[in-house]
């Protein structure tokens, strides 16, 4: 009696996905790491504090998103330089910059990042991939999360 | 007296991609602002669609953002990293004491003709220039 065991075929959109995914969530922990750095104003402890948890959140998540793609065979795109080439997400400049700015340029890049989540869970539904849009389907949510909570900062109650 | 931007004649895919990227976030202000502001929305649209004088265009972003951005500050964030992506302040021989326009965006001026009195002022005081005030032409262009 033979086994057998089912395979499925690795999604080139699936990869390009992942590794999209991978520097866009890169590049927005660093621009978190560098708002939680340089943040100032009255609202500084709890921005300064709110940061650091998003960018510690983004940090487990990256790991998750390359360790996906050693799962699927893959090896995960690395380094800055590489990273910083496969982003979208612009930097901001270093400069003396207002926290509610800070605040709105990371909305729009968790916008980013959310629009590659997005695609890439239809990539990952379409090749059948349920693993993948698992996870995808987990950081959707994450952003929508943190999207939320941002743009509430900026609420002016 | 009018400023005309540098105009080439042929509207790129990307010129023509920022400005109505720009009229897309107005235009989404309609929804969540007061009617009594609409009509300085539809100035303000109009002259990122169709102006070609970057002053005037400024000038009433300056204003509409004077009276919204306190409720509205993700959308007047996005048209100002819009706009300074897409214009500069032009100096002449006085450029190099010019701030870059995102972080003259970055002030509450409440109009051109403040953000322009507050450049000419800085601009003096690094050039030490006597009565050269009216010397400097500053104005706004397309990159």
């Amino acid at each position: 009696m033979s086994t057998h065991t089912a395979t499925k075929q690795k999604s080139s959109a699936v990869i390009e996905g992942l590794q999209t995914l991978l520097a866009d969530s890169y590049a927005l922990m660093a621009q978190t790491h560098l708002a939680h750095w340089n943040v100032e104003g009255p609202n500084f402890f709890q921005l300064h504090t709110a940061f650091q948890k998003q960018y510690e959140e983004l940090f487990g998540a990256i790991d998750e998103i390359a360790e996906r793609l050693r799962a699927l065979d893959v090896l995960a795109n690395g380094g800055l330089k590489t990273l910083a080439k496969g982003s979208r997400i612009e930097e901001l400049a270093v400069e003396t910059t207002p926290a509610k700015d800070f605040v709105a340029h990371l909305i729009e890049s968790h916008e980013i990042v959310l629009l590659d989540a997005h695609s890439l869970r239809e990539a990952a539904g379409a090749a059948d991939d349920l693993e993948t849009q698992d996870l995808i389907i987990g950081r959707i949510q994450v952003h929508q999360k943190t999207l939320w909570m941002l743009k509430s900062f900026l609420k002016n109650l | 007296m009018s400023n005309c931007s540098v105009d080439s004649g042929a509207s790129s895919p990307a010129r023509k991609s920022w400005r109505s990227d720009a009229a897309q976030i107005v235009e989404e202000l309609f929804r969540c602002t007061p009617p009594d502001s609409w009509d300085m929305l539809l100035d303000l649209r109009w002259h990122l669609l169709e102006g070609n004088d970057w002053d005037e265009t400024l000038d009433v972003f300056l204003s509409c953002r004077q009276r919204l951005e306190a409720e509205q500050y993700l959308p007047f964030y996005r048209l100002r990293r819009l706009l300074a992506e897409s214009l500069r302040l032009e100096a002449g021989r006085s450029q190099a004491h010019v701030a870059s326009l995102r972080e003259v965006l970055r002030r509450k001026h409440r109009s051109l003709a403040d953000m322009k009195r507050t450049i000419t002022r800085e601009i003096f005081e690094h050039d030490l220039l006597e009565a050269g005030v009216d010397r400097i032409q500053l104005r706004v262009v397309e990159r």
